[in-house]
């Protein structure tokens, strides 16, 4: 496990050991509540090298934390002020490195409209908002259309935003995001995951940055009790980086990239059902690497998934779902790659504050950010993390 | 295995499961004097539970109350909010944890949930109808 740095260290020596928030009284009527969690997870699988984890047969991985602290404050009746950082390790990717996860001013006028600015969470399908909240669900990994290489491009932006829920009277209601910003990623980021598989074998050592990015969110909450379906769209203009071959270091453009998700959720009682439709178009250009007519890359991808809370402690999930990346054959070599992945998940609340979760996955075929070094065709994959919240 | 029979099998149980109810507690709902309202529609009040709705219709900033656990809470999330227990707290756990929402009040009692709604401008919160609720407003539910 890659260490932490010193100040992550500090912050975790002042955490409390109850399962409460801190709340810190010291201004009357302004409170400001701080929140937490650190998870610790293990990943094996039954091949070596999956994704940006040395997975060796038997040993696994540790290098699979991650550790978020932040804190609010209401200002006015209207107005509030938040920041979160995190620090997270992801097999090659992170080296918890602390990084600031969101920070914005909130100005809420009224259920229908409030803004946001600073570094804004992005709302990407129904549970892209949740990339690095164990807490939140009871998987390990978020389902099979949010692909981990993409991460860091897809978790946040800085910007505006605009929200708010529309009722419509027996037609249900809307709820909407829209938003505008700039994003850039660290410069060892889950990116290299996916330029490694893009440019077989080179690696990124230089941040993605667009120019500009803008897309939202639309969620109807239907007639039909706990049934919602929603829409995300995200575009991207001028989304470049820089990468190294041998003694040349260039620039490689990601034109056009536009990312939606069509999503539908049902909840009865203590199950949730839900499934996502997701695509990812972008065309690559670099005058060195790939010359000539653009290359057009396309990922796709499609999710079923069932949960359940089996009781108050426990609760159970499984899905399967499909992932499909299209290359231009100008600088990959091969057109398709296709994964299936079908999964079985749980989650046991040991005591309020502190939980544990395993994911086993079943993993047919492969695509880029799963790229195993052994031509094995199946593969297994198991998870398990312990996670301490306050 | 055949992805279309786990699916109707996984959709069967699903439905079968989902018809599975419990027994509900009566719920009142309180509020401070200073939230000016003795009444409240339904969504309005499921709104106001799950964050989405922030201030009273006089401008007054909203703060909830709620219980940690038991039945009042239960029937309180699912009767209210269309959630169990579990799915509310992760649904809070995710507005805190993405900055959307500030992490309402818990109480372990319904009389220390009545103390502070009734000395905090603008709270909110529920007991069962068998606790007493000196010091603050009851809502009725339209």
């Amino acid at each position: 496990m890659k260490k932490f740095t010193s100040l992550t260290l500090a912050l975790l020596a002042t955490i409390s050991t109850q399962a409460s928030a801190w709340e810190i009284d010291k201004w009357e009527n302004h409170p400001i509540q701080i929140h937490g969690s650190f998870g610790q997870g293990w990943i094996t699988t039954s091949n070596d090298d999956l994704g940006t984890f040395d997975t060796d047969r038997g040993t696994g991985d540790f290098s699979f934390n991650d550790f978020v602290l932040n804190g609010s404050m209401v200002l006015t009746d209207s107005l509030t002020v938040g920041a979160q950082i995190i620090s997270r390790d992801f097999g090659d990717v992170g080296n918890n490195e602390l990084d600031l996860d969101w920070a914005y001013l909130d100005y809420n006028i009224n259920e229908t409209l409030g803004f946001r600015a600073g570094r804004i969470k992005q709302p990407n399908g129904l549970y892209g908002d949740m990339w690095d909240l164990d807490i939140a669900r009871t998987t390990v990994f978020l389902p099979p259309a949010y692909s981990a290489g993409f991460r860091d491009l897809f978790v946040s932006m800085d910007g505006v935003s605009a929200y708010g829920e529309i009722d419509m009277g027996k037609a249900g209601s809307l709820e909407y995001t829209v938003m505008y910003g700039m994003k850039q990623t660290r410069d060892d980021g889950s990116m290299e995951m996916i330029l490694e598989a893009l440019l077989t074998g080179l690696g990124n050592e230089y941040p993605v940055q667009s120019e500009y990015t803008y897309g939202g969110r639309l969620i109807w909450n239907t007639p039909v009790d706990g049934l919602r379906t929603s829409f995300s769209i995200i575009h991207s203009e001028d989304l470049d980086t820089r990468v190294t071959l041998g003694p040349v270091t260039t620039n490689v453009d990601f034109e056009n990239f536009t990312q939606w998700y069509f999503s539908a959720e049902y909840t009865r009682g203590d199950w949730i059902i839900a499934a996502e439709l997701r695509r990812l178009d972008f065309i690559f250009q670099s005058d060195v690497l790939a010359p000539g007519p653009n290359s057009t890359t396309s990922y796709g991808d499609w999710y079923l998934q069932v949960e359940n809370q089996v009781t108050d402690k426990w609760a159970v999930a499984g899905g399967i779902g499909q992932s499909t990346t299209n290359y231009s054959k100008k600088f990959h070599a091969s057109d398709t790659e296709l994964l299936t992945t079908a999964y079985l998940s749980a989650r046991y609340d040991i005591a309020d504050g502190f939980l544990i979760k395993a994911d086993l996955q079943y993993l047919d075929g492969k695509t880029g950010y799963y790229k195993v070094a052994d031509p094995e065709r199946n593969n297994w994959l198991l998870a398990m993390k312990a996670v301490y919240y306050f | 295995m055949n992805i279309k029979l786990a699916i109707i099998t996984g959709l069967a149980l699903f439905l079968l499961f989902g018809m599975v109810s419990t027994a509900s507690a009566d719920v009142v709902i309180v509020a401070n004097a200073e939230a000016g309202v003795d009444s409240i529609g339904k969504s309005d009040l499921e709104k106001i539970m799950l964050g989405k709705k922030k201030k009273w219709d006089n401008g007054t900033k909203i703060k909830i109350a709620i219980l940690k656990e038991g039945d009042t809470h239960e029937s309180f999330t699912k009767d209210f909010t269309g959630k169990t227990a579990s799915q509310f707290k992760s649904y809070w756990k995710k507005l805190v944890f993405t900055g959307e929402g500030i992490q309402p009040k818990s109480f372990k009692t319904e009389e220390d949930l009545v103390a502070y709604v009734a000395k905090t401008k603008g709270a909110v919160g529920y007991i069962s109808s068998s606790t007493a609720a000196d010091g603050v407003t009851t809502v009725a539910v339209q």
